[in-house]
């Protein structure tokens, strides 16, 4: 297992490595240039640049960055969001807020999706499965935007129980909205996934064995049942982080939550290239990491699958 | 079964355990202000965009300060003295002027603000208004030509500064209001180093309030500065600037009454309008379209008058936007400066390139007989932004309906690729804007469709109207002949209209929610809004 892990976060490092390369080469052919403001003359322009070091040659300042990255964690600095301040400062100052409130989704999201797919699952074709299954279906096909707007709404506006927008002196309270407008999708694939799965397993041959021996209904469903189909849950966990990256975009927008998400947009719309560059190594960083941390929990929950040898 | 119940019974517990939202308690006047995007920076010398220079006037007095009518009265400086040439200007300062940590403003404080500003190790975007003003040797000093001690700028002692200029400007007064102008404490900056103005602790305050907060992409927080000479005057304990960016949440908060002002887009104006919280107001920025006279069809007079008078300008304020925009039949906005007669330039002045469907085709007419074509497709440049992208829609169904045969494509750019695009003189038909940095018609006369200008995308060139501004330039032959100046601007404009050089669309305004408990906010058409007079009940 060890050797698994250590062969797995060696693959890490070389993919962000080449992320890192990718990232820096495609702002390359991006148009324009962070100072390509309306008064600049050409001439300033060029003063501007060599400032920065942007009209060395490609090969020289990627070396230059991957050695700042590397050995000093530095980014580099904001051009035109925060100018000339170091954007690892401006990045780590949002992160915390930005995975807290995608954890809390996470968190939320998939606990309810077990509770409503162990529900429906061994419940099947009753009035609470069919309840779980509308709220799936709702929970996919509504923007997590959307869902956003109405409960601000509702519960911002219309009935004043929580805040509308995202305040840094109530961290928890006022996270809870955008928290639920993120987790609905969570839940809503949780509970289809686990639902399906768990009724295949419900249906096999050794739960069927445990039921002959007369073992307690709830502990078959939860230790026999929930611990196999719980795989098709870890499954998908990959796929739900990134769902959550992308819905906070918005979602960070709509409840002025000074995460990274809103970060990265304002960061391609005036071309800082550093800060663009960094957000999506976090990104790719976070996605490596809970792929990582999936493929070892497929290896605790289920004994049979091991990716490597001997692992 | 067991287990679930622990677990639903833990989320509750989690739920509760985070407690309800502590109700705020206020004694003191604090103005919200909800803003539609984040500051780039508070360093004065550094800073670019409209909200920075707006908090910065917040904790910064210059030389000169705007009135509520925006007269132009002392600041820093009590009096000035103008030499007969009007190169030499000499500033007496107050000297009750003091620091937040204390010490004196002195005359080597605005000396050591204007350097740094020149700086070629610094390399400001701003720096070009010292050119623009003509200080003696600015251009040589950015360059790195000459040291920053060849600036024309002194201090004859603590409280009299001189600026010497290499020629008569006859807007210098009024950019002495502007942020990159005012002064910096240089032991204190010097002391900060590489983290001046990157926090708010390292930051130094001779203006009516003292930055005490900045929370990244959150807020900005500044409170009452004792120190200040005026401060018996301000009545604002403290002014909280909120990053909220999507307009619908900053009204819902509007609404529940945690913000006092907000700005609004044009999809909520019609469920404001007729609120009596909701305003409007004239922006000092022209619309227009910028036709590219490297594009052998458009340097053809009749195409570019057809395109300037085929569509109904009204609809683009009055449908689309509606937010105080209004129909721009000139180039020089309504309210961006006054005359030597006392009169705004637009008062009384005449009007071009109406809409009128007519004219227009007959312009098309022998535009098309010029040109030898029966149909011509053009493409028109635009931003991402919701409302450019509406009217260049809008556009496209006017120019069509009205000019039987034209084809109009639109092609849809970031902002920075558009300027890019535009300056490269790689479009044809480009919609674009323009924000006055100084109260006279020469920031968009003189800086814009002179032949060879940077912002001239157009390549628009006139050899009679290079003349007639050349004279009104600093330095040229009416610069100090205000009268004799006005008269040549007023004719230029009418030189470049009259051959639609340009085809001018509208002039912004801006709908806003503001608290009716909150009166004497100063809003100025060029430079920053005023806080000093506000009061909230």
């Amino acid at each position: 297992m060890t050797k698994f892990i250590a062969k797995r976060i060696l693959l890490s490092l070389a993919t962000l490595f080449v992320i890192l390369f990718i990232l820096f080469l495609l702002l390359q052919f991006m148009p324009g240039s962070p100072f390509n403001d309306e008064k600049l003359t050409a001439a300033q322009q060029a003063v501007l640049m060599a400032k920065y070091g942007l009209d060395k040659p490609f090969f020289i300042r990627f070396w230059i960055y991957l050695q700042n990255v590397v050995l000093r964690g530095d980014f580099g600095i904001s051009y035109a969001i925060k100018k000339d301040m170091l954007v690892s400062g401006i990045v780590i100052a949002r992160l915390g807020t930005s995975v807290r409130i995608g954890l809390q989704a996470l968190l939320l999201g998939v606990s309810l999706g077990v509770l409503f797919g162990v529900i429906s699952g061994s419940k099947r074709n009753t009035w609470m499965d069919s309840m779980a299954t509308v709220a799936a279906v709702i929970g996919v096909s509504i923007p997590s935007y959307v869902l956003a707007l109405v409960l601000s709404f509702v519960l911002g506006y219309k009935f004043r129980i929580f805040s509308i927008t995202y305040q840094v002196d109530q961290p928890l309270w006022s996270s809870i909205l955008p928290t639920i407008a993120l987790s609905f999708f969570v839940m809503a694939q949780t509970t289809r996934f686990l639902r399906t799965e768990l009724i295949e397993v419900l249906a096999s041959d050794y739960v069927k064995l445990v039921d002959a021996k007369g073992v307690a209904r709830p502990k078959v469903i939860l230790r026999h049942g929930l611990r196999n189909a719980m795989i098709s849950v870890i499954t998908i966990l990959g796929p739900l982080t990134v769902n959550l990256m992308t819905g906070s975009l918005v979602v960070e927008r709509v409840y002025g939550i000074p995460g990274i998400g809103s970060l990265l947009v304002e960061g391609i719309q005036v071309n800082d290239y550093n800060v663009i560059i960094m957000i999506a190594f976090v990104y790719s960083a976070l996605y490596i990491f809970v792929n990582l941390i999936v493929d070892i929990l497929y290896g605790v929950i289920d004994p049979r699958i091991r990716v490597a040898k001997g692992g | 079964m067991k287990h679930l119940k622990r677990l639903l019974l833990s989320l509750v517990v989690l739920v509760l355990a985070v407690g309800c939202a502590p109700a705020k308690e206020e004694t003191e006047q604090v103005l919200r202000i909800a803003k539609d995007n984040d500051v780039s920076s508070l360093d004065t010398n550094v800073a670019t965009d409209g909200l920075s220079f707006e908090v910065i006037k917040t904790f910064t007095e210059g030389l000169m300060e705007y009135d509520a009518d925006g007269n132009i009265v002392p600041g820093v400086a009590l009096d000035y003295e103008v030499s007969a040439d009007g190169t030499v200007y000499t500033f007496n300062l107050r000297d009750d002027a003091k620091w937040s940590n204390g010490d004196p403003v002195t005359a080597a404080d605005f000396v050591f603000s204007w350097r740094r500003l020149v700086d070629p190790a610094l390399a400001t975007e701003y720096s070009y208004m010292a050119e623009g003003i003509m200080i003696k040797n600015a251009t040589a000093v950015i360059k790195g030509e000459k040291p920053l001690t060849e600036l024309g700028v002194a201090a004859l002692d603590a409280t009299t500064f001189q600026v010497t200029l290499d020629a008569a400007v006859p807007y210098f007064i009024q950019l002495m209001t502007f942020p990159v102008f005012h002064p910096l404490n240089e032991a204190f900056v010097t002391a900060k180093g590489d983290a001046y103005a990157k926090s708010a602790d390292a930051l130094l305050s001779n203006g009516p309030w003292v930055v005490t907060e900045w929370t990244e992409g959150t807020k900005i927080r500044v409170e009452k500065n004792d120190t200040y000479w005026n401060a018996d005057e301000i009545s604002l304990d403290a002014i909280e600037f909120l990053i909220i960016k999507d307009y619908q949440t900053a009204a819902l908060q509007f609404e529940n009454g945690e913000v006092d002002m907000a700005k609004i887009s044009a999809d909520l104006v019609d469920r404001y309008k007729d609120e009596d919280f909701f305003e409007t107001k004239k922006l000092g920025y022209t619309w227009y379209v910028a036709p590219n006279q490297l594009v052998a069809e458009l340097q053809n007079e009749n195409l570019r008058l057809a395109l300037a008078t085929s569509f109904d300008k009204s609809f683009i304020t009055e449908s689309i936007l509606h937010d105080g925009s209004n129909v721009a039949d000139y180039i020089v906005p309504i309210g961006l400066a006054t005359g030597p007669d006392g009169k705004d330039f637009r008062d009384g002045a005449e009007t071009f390139l109406s809409f009128d469907a007519a004219k227009a085709l007959e312009y098309w007419n022998a535009a098309k007989a010029e040109l030898g074509v029966e149909t011509l497709t053009l493409e028109l440049l635009v931003d991402d932004a919701a409302d450019t992208k509406a009217v260049s829609e809008f556009l496209q169904t006017e120019w069509q309906t009205n000019l039987p045969g034209l084809t109009v494509t639109i092609q849809v750019q970031p902002k920075k690729n558009r300027l890019q695009l535009m300056r490269d003189g790689t479009y044809q038909l480009g919609l674009t804007r323009w924000g006055p940095d100084y109260a006279d018609p020469f920031t968009y006369l003189g800086d814009l469709f002179q032949t060879g200008v940077n912002y001239n995308y157009g390549r628009f060139s006139d050899a009679e109207y290079d003349a007639l501004v050349q004279s009104t330039a600093p330095g040229g032959a009416l610069s100090t002949d205000a009268a004799a100046r006005w008269a040549a601007l007023h004719e230029a404009e009418a030189i470049l209209l009259e051959q639609a050089g340009i085809l001018p669309t509208w002039q912004s305004g801006e709908a806003m929610l503001v608290n009716p408990d909150v009166s004497g906010y100063e809003f100025h058409v060029v430079g920053q809004p005023s806080y000093r007079n506000v009061v909230k009940k």
